[in-house]
């Protein structure tokens, strides 16, 4: 039961730092290898607010809107220019992802650091024992998809994203600011990174570098689950990878279930390129 | 030169120029050899005892500016194929004896970064995966490989370390040379470095060569020329692979000491950086280029490592958005292919290939000075 319960936990965990990927590349379809970089900027922000003596649930936001205002400024002075070249989008993302982990490891050096989680505590759920802020955070997963999918599916907002994304011509033609369209998206998209960073730092001890690990894993998450399907893609891809690294890793070495995971990531990859929620649907 | 003097326009310059040019480009991709040559005649023991490590990294980088540049498929494996490529060398070597084991442990290594590539991109290629995913997928190998090495403690001696036994070639008739002592070592890794350069060159010319420069181009008009784009990408694959996978064994031989660092992602982000910033679409350039920035990397890393980065990454960026927005000015830095390279170049002004139905150019469109 101890393990059906971090699997649960783990893979939220990993579909939570998958999200803002998975709203980047599943609408706008931008490569962004410097979801990983992002990840880490929403933690260090967390580190360095609460520093300043701010409060847990202040810093998280103001983390979040942190990697959001860079998100801003990457967008608007280099990225918007790649739309069309997803190839060159990977390498530009990549070397952004790069320049950003070098400049918070000159920041904050590459050593290991925590960051404190607000409650600590365990709680017994079924018998197998848990941390309350793992369980804090697995709610925070649910309550961001659910507004992710609410937003995007049942407001005219998000109406108006899905149309501009399918045809962004015609909707150009019908008024919208597609630029905007794509803006905001990709810095909502960094700004989940933020916060999905910022929670999950307590968990983990940081460092500059823990973001390559979850940039693959995240996009394994987004493209064997399915990239564009948000909510549903993002849990079975979480689930997949994030929680089938903790099984395995339960009963074999962490390098053992890291390779295994991968090797499946892969395979799923290669015979089922849409992913796995689409490959469903469209049964 | 040549550039300069097919642009002066001239009919008579012009023809003069193309006919000069092959052996101006020769002549040009001598010289860094003929300096590699000379330098342990002039300089001192420092140099000649680092070079031929950098030397061989630099055929690495090689191998990267094969996929990169010819086939237009970046690869973040070379450094782990590299790496594979020494452990499985000096493994073989500590078990085996025998005057000329250390030819075939030069073998094995070339065959196990050549099989682990081929596994690898036959895999991919053959399911006809997005150029993309591929990319991403191979940025997983060097976090995995890296990561077994460092686990495989018995087997590779983890973050200690490795030792490489002593590596000797007895050449019939001549005589031993040995890798550890300072100029046999330096001349033997020269003379593979001119040798895959030599290999990487011919197959550029020859018929393979254009046909991965066809798929870079528009794999899919290719695949309806009938070629079969998959074998040519895994064969491209594979032989980069084993380019890897030899440099690294005689890396091993030269530097006498490894760990799973030489394999992970910051070398293979390094790799992939001094690519980049030499040239990738030329081995001339990529090797020059990965020798001296192999040799600054080595020297700033005892001081300030972070910084280096920094800027290395930051030159990226420079060198991506500098390509994209076609500078004119910096194409002839780029491609010497001369003026239908040029003219491929502006891909994003034409219709679009049909990847995205040229539905997204709209928001280029609107960007163009």
């Amino acid at each position: 039961m101890q393990i059906f319960i971090n699997f649960l936990l783990d893979s939220l965990v990993f579909a939570l730092a998958a999200v803002g990927l998975a709203v980047i590349f599943g609408l706008i379809r931008v490569i962004n290898l410097a979801h990983g970089a992002l990840l880490m900027v929403g933690a260090y922000l967390l580190l360095e607010l609460e520093r300043n003596g701010i409060s847990f649930g202040i810093a998280v936001a103001g983390a979040a809107v942190g990697t959001g205002v860079l998100g801003a400024i990457l967008e608007v002075t280099l990225v918007r220019y790649f739309y069309d070249k997803p190839d060159e989008t990977l390498l530009l993302t990549y070397a952004i992802g790069v320049a950003i982990v070098e400049a918070l490891q000159i920041i904050f050096t590459s050593n290991f650091q925590t960051v404190s989680a607000p409650f600590s505590g365990s709680v017994a759920i079924a018998g197998a024992h848990v941390s309350e802020y793992q369980v804090f955070v697995a709610i925070c997963t649910f309550v961001l998809l659910g507004a992710i999918a609410l937003i995007v599916l049942r407001t005219p907002l998000g109406t108006l994203v899905r149309a501009t994304i399918e045809n962004p011509k015609v909707a150009s033609l019908l008024g919208v600011n597609i630029r905007a369209v794509y803006r905001s998206t990709f810095v909502a998209g960094a700004l989940i990174a933020g916060l999905a960073g910022a929670l999950i730092a307590p968990i983990f001890s940081i460092s500059p570098d823990s973001g390559t690990t979850y940039v693959i894993s995240s996009f394994f998450i987004v493209i064997t689950g399915g990239a564009g399907s948000l909510v549903s893609g993002t849990m079975i891809g979480g689930a997949l990878i994030g929680g089938g690294s903790t099984l395995i890793g339960s009963f074999q070495s962490q390098v053992v279930a890291q390779t295994a995971v991968y090797a499946i990531a892969a395979v799923i990859l290669r015979w089922a390129p849409e992913g796995i929620a689409r490959k469903v649907r469209m049964k | 030169m040549s550039v300069r003097i097919i642009r002066s326009g001239a009919a008579l310059n012009r023809r003069w120029g193309q006919r000069a040019a092959p052996y101006l480009r020769t002549a040009g991709a001598s010289v860094p050899f003929i300096v590699l040559f000379a330098i342990p005649f002039y300089l001192n023991g420092y140099a000649v005892s680092v070079l031929p490590q950098f030397m061989l990294e630099a055929v690495m980088g090689m191998s990267l500016a094969l996929m990169w540049g010819q086939l237009g498929l970046l690869s973040f494996a070379q450094a782990t194929f590299f790496m594979e490529g020494a452990y499985a060398s000096g493994l073989f070597l500590k078990h085996a004896s025998g005057p000329y084991s250390s030819y075939l442990g030069i073998l094995i290594a070339t065959a196990v970064g050549a099989a682990s590539a081929l596994l690898i991109g036959a895999f991919f290629f053959s399911g006809k995966v997005r150029d993309a995913y591929f990319v991403i997928a191979t940025l997983a190998v060097p976090v995995l490989g890296s990561e077994i090495a460092n686990d495989s403690t018995s087997v590779t001696g983890g973050f200690g370390g490795f030792t490489a036994p002593a590596v000797v070639f007895r050449v019939p008739g001549v005589g031993s040379f040995s890798m550890t002592s300072l100029v046999s070592g330096y001349f033997i890794s020269l003379l593979v470095s001119l040798l895959c350069f030599a290999f990487l060159q011919v197959l550029k010319r020859v018929r393979f060569g254009r046909i991965l420069v066809a798929i870079r181009e528009d794999e899919d008009r290719t695949g309806a020329l009938g070629y079969r784009t998959a074998v040519y990408k895994t064969l491209a694959f594979t032989a980069s692979g084993g380019i890897a996978g030899l440099a690294g064994s005689f890396y091993l031989a030269a530097a006498g000491n490894i760990g799973p660092s030489l394999g992970d992602v910051t070398s293979a982000t390094l790799v992939v950086i001094w690519v980049a910033v030499s040239g990738r679409r030329s081995f001339v350039r990529s090797f020059v280029g990965g020798v001296v920035f192999a040799w600054v990397s080595n020297y700033l890393n005892g001081l300030i490592p972070e910084y280096w980065s920094l800027v290395l990454a930051l030159a990226l960026v420079v060198i991506v958005v500098g390509e994209h927005s076609n500078l004119r000015s910096r194409l002839p830095l780029y491609s010497r292919e001369g003026a239908g390279q040029r003219q491929v170049q502006p891909r994003a002004e034409g219709p679009g290939p049909a990847k995205h139905g040229g539905e997204e150019s709209i928001l280029v469109q609107e960007e163009q000075p």
